[in-house]
């Protein structure tokens, strides 16, 4: 029995929140079409996963959280809407400022993956080449281990200086937060390669450049990708913060501009639209690994 | 002329406070060109660093290992290693495994005879239609079946074991020891073997000839005085073999001495 009503729990919240959306609201609040789109593309995604229990458990609560938002704002307004917002403005911000908010999303993912991709072959390269010498381990190890727990952040005002352009000092800074897990994980691969995978390696007289190739590069990108996944979200953390320093373009300095103008409405979407965007960039990373490691 | 020789060899080995540790005093022997040898002793008796050296895994500290009368220094084309624990990588299929070990000794083979040669082998050890699963998707005796077919298609003159199925479960071991066997008689010209176990009966199955090793010493050198093709019912069913089986058992619990008509002449 409970179990039955915890089943349909999320599509009667879906029905009720679909009609308070539908019922009028105060004036202050404009059309309703996006939020209720968002709202049935929730639910569909519901029905897809109907026989999931957890998701089941995140629809109540996404649902509940919605009515409670729509009900204090459009039904019965607390009364500062440029703070506290409808979600019917919210969503609707979309339709108004798509063009600027894709050109944000496609500055900053620019932005990630060049940092991502000079990240990949310095950390991958330079891991490899110290992790195969004893001796240049032994030297840069201890160094780095200082070197490496500095945030990166730290850096930006200094970059943004020093460097010649605001994308060339995010770029910098974007890829230091990436490289150094990096380049720990790939020296640290290399040393603590499983012996009997290296014996194997030997007796078969590979060529050094074969043994890089064909056995320590991929024996190393399980935990390659481990850290990409660790990296995107912090380093997209950076971006943002980066570009409310000195950007002219992206989501955080989307965010910071309408903030600067006191658009909450325009924030909170760009807060939630960062969100979907990490949460796609982690599912993209989780589709690389499962095509790169089949093996596993 | 002997294929391999080790003349006096030794090794240190350094321990966890730096000091040199003693894994093997001046061993000395010789293995005929197309012998099967199997090395059998207590653990920690110095068995498998002797295959290491054979290896080309560890340099001997002194002494000299030669293979057709040149001195060995490292690994080489000319030994193939089966390890105990499975060696293949696990981000190759078993066929790519294959295929990978042949390339290393063929390298002038193009894709198709890689393919055709990597079929063949995975074959003749029974993998026929797992050629293109990952290791990981295998059972233990699945993955040294791979193993040893990565081995053998290397083509190689001499053959390196290290207890090969010393983690398999006996029912599997029986049938890969057979299979060994049935390989090896067909294999012309007969590779030279050197394989390291501590499971008596598979030694004197599989062997020529039997070194014991004690405390970092080879002790004896034994010949094995049963006929091939030998039958493992009929051979476990004779009384002499139970005698020459009991003397090589005692030989790890006791210091007797071993009957004097099987002392090898050879090795030692």
């Amino acid at each position: 029995m409970i179990r039955k009503i915890h089943s349909i729990l999320p599509h009667i919240l879906f029905a009720i929140l679909a009609v308070l959306i539908i019922l009028p609201s105060l004036e202050s609040v404009g059309e309703y079409y996006s939020f209720l789109t968002v709202v049935i593309l929730i639910e569909v995604a519901l029905i897809f996963n109907r026989k999931s229990i957890v998701a089941n458990d995140i629809g109540i609560i996404v649902f509940v959280f919605l009515i409670f938002w729509e009900y204090t704002t459009a039904k019965h307004g607390v009364k500062n809407g440029m703070l506290y917002p409808a979600p019917e403005n919210v969503f609707a911000i979309f339709i108004k400022d798509y063009k600027k908010i894709f050109e944000g999303i496609f500055s900053s993912l620019r932005l990630l993956f060049m940092a991502f991709g000079i990240a990949i072959l310095l950390g991958v390269g330079l891991g490899l080449f110290v992790g195969l010498s004893d001796r240049l381990s032994g030297t840069i190890l201890p160094i780095v281990r200082v070197i490496s727990p500095i945030p990166p952040v730290i850096y930006s005002p200094y970059a943004v200086a020093l460097l010649p352009s605001f994308r060339a000092a995010s770029i910098f800074v974007v890829t230091l937060t990436i490289f150094w897990s990096l380049f720990m994980s790939m020296v640290l691969s290399v040393r603590d390669i499983d012996k009997k995978i290296m014996d194997s390696a030997k007796t078969l007289n590979l060529s050094k450049r074969s043994l890089i190739l064909n056995v320590l590069v991929p024996y190393s990108l399980p935990g390659i990708i481990n850290s990409i996944s660790v990296s995107v979200s912090t380093s997209f953390l950076v971006l943002t913060a980066a570009e409310m320093i000195g950007a002219t373009a992206g989501l955080g300095w989307y965010v910071k501009y309408n903030s600067d103008f006191a658009n909450f409405t325009k924030v909170i979407f760009g807060i939630i639209m960062i969100g979907i965007v990490v949460t796609l960039l982690n599912a993209l990373v989780g589709v690389i690994r499962k095509v790169l490691i089949r093996w596993k | 002329m002997a294929k391999i020789e080790f003349d006096k060899i030794s090794l240190d080995y350094l321990d966890a406070g730096g000091q040199p540790f003693n894994a093997l005093d001046e061993i000395s022997f010789e293995v005929k060109e197309g012998e099967f040898v199997s090395i059998i002793g207590s653990s920690g008796c110095g068995k498998s660093t002797v295959l290491s050296i054979l290896a080309g895994l560890n340099e001997p500290k002194s002494g000299e290992y030669t293979i057709d009368g040149n001195k060995v220094t490292g690994t080489g084309r000319d030994r193939g290693v089966v390890f105990q624990h499975y060696s293949l990588f696990p981000w190759m299929s078993v066929r790519k495994n294959v295929e990978f070990g042949i390339k290393q000794n063929f390298p002038s083979l193009n894709r198709k005879e890689l393919e055709n040669k990597a079929y063949e082998y995975l074959a003749k050890v029974g993998l026929k239609g797992f050629e293109n699963k990952y290791p990981s998707q295998l059972s233990g005796g699945m993955q040294q079946r791979a193993a040893i077919a990565r081995t053998l298609a290397m083509e190689t003159d001499i053959l390196l074991m290290d207890e090969p199925f010393g983690a398999i479960d006996a029912k599997n071991r029986v049938i890969l020891q057979d299979l060994l066997v049935d390989i090896l008689e067909s294999t012309v010209p007969k590779k030279t073997i050197i394989f390291v176990t501590h499971d008596v009966d598979e030694a004197i199955y599989l062997s020529d000839r039997i070194l014991f090793m004690k405390n970092k010493k080879i002790e004896r050198s034994i010949d094995v005085p049963f006929d091939r093709p030998r039958k493992r019912e009929t051979l476990a069913g004779s009384s002499r073999y139970r005698e020459f089986r009991q003397d090589i058992v005692n030989l790890f619990y006791y210091d007797n001495e071993l009957r004097s008509e099987y002392e090898g002449g050879e090795g030692i």
